[in-house]
């Protein structure tokens, strides 16, 4: 039931994806095809551009994943399936973060690519710097710095796709209450955050290790993230996800 | 089989009151046609019935429950809009639709698939308004649901492809086990098919009983009694 959803979810949206798949290859051969023209560094940091559109998009089609169904009358299907809310909800969440890793590898294979050729990825294993830091640190880092990205994508997506929901319990007015509604949950992720510093203070903190090289000599350090806010603001959204599956059962309509 | 109750159940639309305190108990085991003009309240009845709206005041339930996940793997519903994915194709919608119901049955869908001559790899976007309800009519038949909602199943679709619609769900019907709710306005070519009718004006009950019975009391047919209500 839910490996169906998912698959229709990726499947109703497999246009606009291979577009923007399509559009980096083209982005990062024309890229390359300025070698000659444009500075090795222009090229290589121009490249990572794209990037910066990717919580657009994700923000685009959190929303389009919901709109569609009732725009295209396909929300008398979606609401008459004997499915429970999280299965809907889960497989969009889902099929939108699959859209999301497949775009991140993507950038992150054209990015080796326009580095390696750019010689700015040769330069910089060549410099004694680079060889000091542990690969062990790196791939742990790596995939640190991809958790929190993919976190925050789906937070971005969870927040914009019960804005919509949200609308739909109005006749009126959806997109001014679909912006307002965006616009109030952001403050109130500040306001969560601020309340888990102070409430949860005596949470454990998570201590991660950062690497400086000072004079040539590698040296770790330890920094300390306060867990009080990280924890309240998950169960903020663990409560919208919640809210959204409840809306989504009971009380939204065609 | 599960019986439906509406319980002075009311559902307004801004203004517009589209069912008005209604009480009504769909006997099991028959086919109820659903008649009255545009705006009767007709298809807001069966979205009622189906969990896509939720009534104001009332209370509609299926087999003693309220609509919910559970009651809608108990009823099947075919709306009279276009509901379905328009870039899946005919067997892609039957792979997906067949994967949310226990009741699914493989070998009638293949039958119906056959009997309403549908290509499986056409696309649904590319099919006609008549072959596209003839997939409407397969998915709402092709399950063993108790209760089927059938929404103007006939409505704005050619000679042809109206006379398969009606064959086939006679020929599907399980009377010992199934309860059809079929809404239409189009009464002469459907009314052989009800066992009973419900006459909706304003979202009120007009008249309702056996469609013999009001027959031979009233020495009229329903397309009579129809305009009759109505006219």
């Amino acid at each position: 039931m839910w490996w169906q959803q998912y698959k229709k979810e990726l499947m109703s949206h497999r246009g606009e994806i291979l577009l923007i798949a399509g559009a980096l290859v083209v982005w990062t051969a024309f890229l390359l095809s300025r070698l000659d023209v444009w500075l090795p560094q222009v090229v290589a940091g121009t490249y990572w551009v794209p990037m910066g559109f990717l919580p657009l998009w994700a923000l685009w089609t959190s929303v389009q994943l919901y709109r569609q169904e009732w725009r295209e009358n396909t929300a008398y299907l979606m609401l008459s399936l004997p499915a429970r809310a999280w299965v809907i909800t889960s497989a969009k969440l889902a099929a939108l973060l699959t859209a999301v890793v497949g775009f991140v590898l993507l950038i992150a294979a054209g990015g080796w690519l326009v580095l390696s050729r750019t010689g700015v990825l040769e330069a910089l294993a060549a410099s004694p710097e680079f060889a000091m830091i542990p690969r062990e640190w790196m791939v742990k880092m790596a995939l640190f710095a991809g958790a929190v990205m993919l976190a925050g994508f789906a937070a971005v997506a969870l927040a914009a796709q019960f804005a919509y929901v949200f609308s739909r319990l109005f006749s009126r007015f959806r997109g001014l209450v679909m912006v307002w509604t965006w616009i109030l949950l952001v403050w109130l992720v500040g306001r969560v955050s601020e309340l888990g510093w102070l409430l949860l203070g005596w949470l454990p903190d998570i201590y991660v290790r950062s690497l400086h090289i000072v004079f040539g000599i590698p040296e770790f350090a330890l920094v300390k993230i306060e867990s009080g806010p990280i924890v309240a603001v998950a169960l903020f959204f663990g409560g919208l996800y919640t809210l959204l599956n409840a809306m989504l059962e009971r009380a939204v309509e065609v | 089989m599960a019986t439906v109750v509406f319980e002075r159940v009311s559902k307004s639309f801004g203004r517009v009151r589209a069912v008005d305190e209604l009480s009504f108990t769909i006997r099991e085991g028959t086919i109820l046609g659903l008649l009255g003009p545009n705006g009767s309240g007709k298809s807001t009845m069966l979205k009622l019935i189906a969990g896509l709206y939720r009534p104001d005041a009332g209370r509609v339930t299926i087999d003693g429950q309220e609509p919910s996940p559970k009651t809608k793997a108990m009823v099947a519903y075919l709306p009279e809009i276009d509901y379905l994915y328009g870039w899946m194709t005919v067997r892609q919608t039957l792979e997906y639709v067949s994967a949310f119901y226990a009741d699914w049955d493989r070998e009638r869908a293949e039958g119906l698939l056959k009997f309403m001559g549908l290509d499986p790899e056409a696309r649904v976007s590319r099919l006609s308004k008549g072959m596209r309800a003839r997939l409407k009519i397969l998915l709402a038949m092709s399950r063993s649901a108790p209760v089927v909602l059938l929404d103007e199943p006939l409505s704005g679709i050619d000679p042809t492809s109206r006379s398969r619609v009606l064959r086939a769900i006679v020929s599907e019907f399980r009377a010992d086990s199934q309860t059809v709710v079929m809404s239409t306005h189009d009464v002469v070519e459907s009314e052989a098919l009800f066992d009973e009718v419900l006459f909706l004006k304003d979202g009120r009950v007009a008249l309702t009983g056996e469609a013999e019975r009001l027959r031979e009391e009233r020495g009229k047919s329903i397309q009579e009694l129809f305009e009759e209500v109505f006219g």
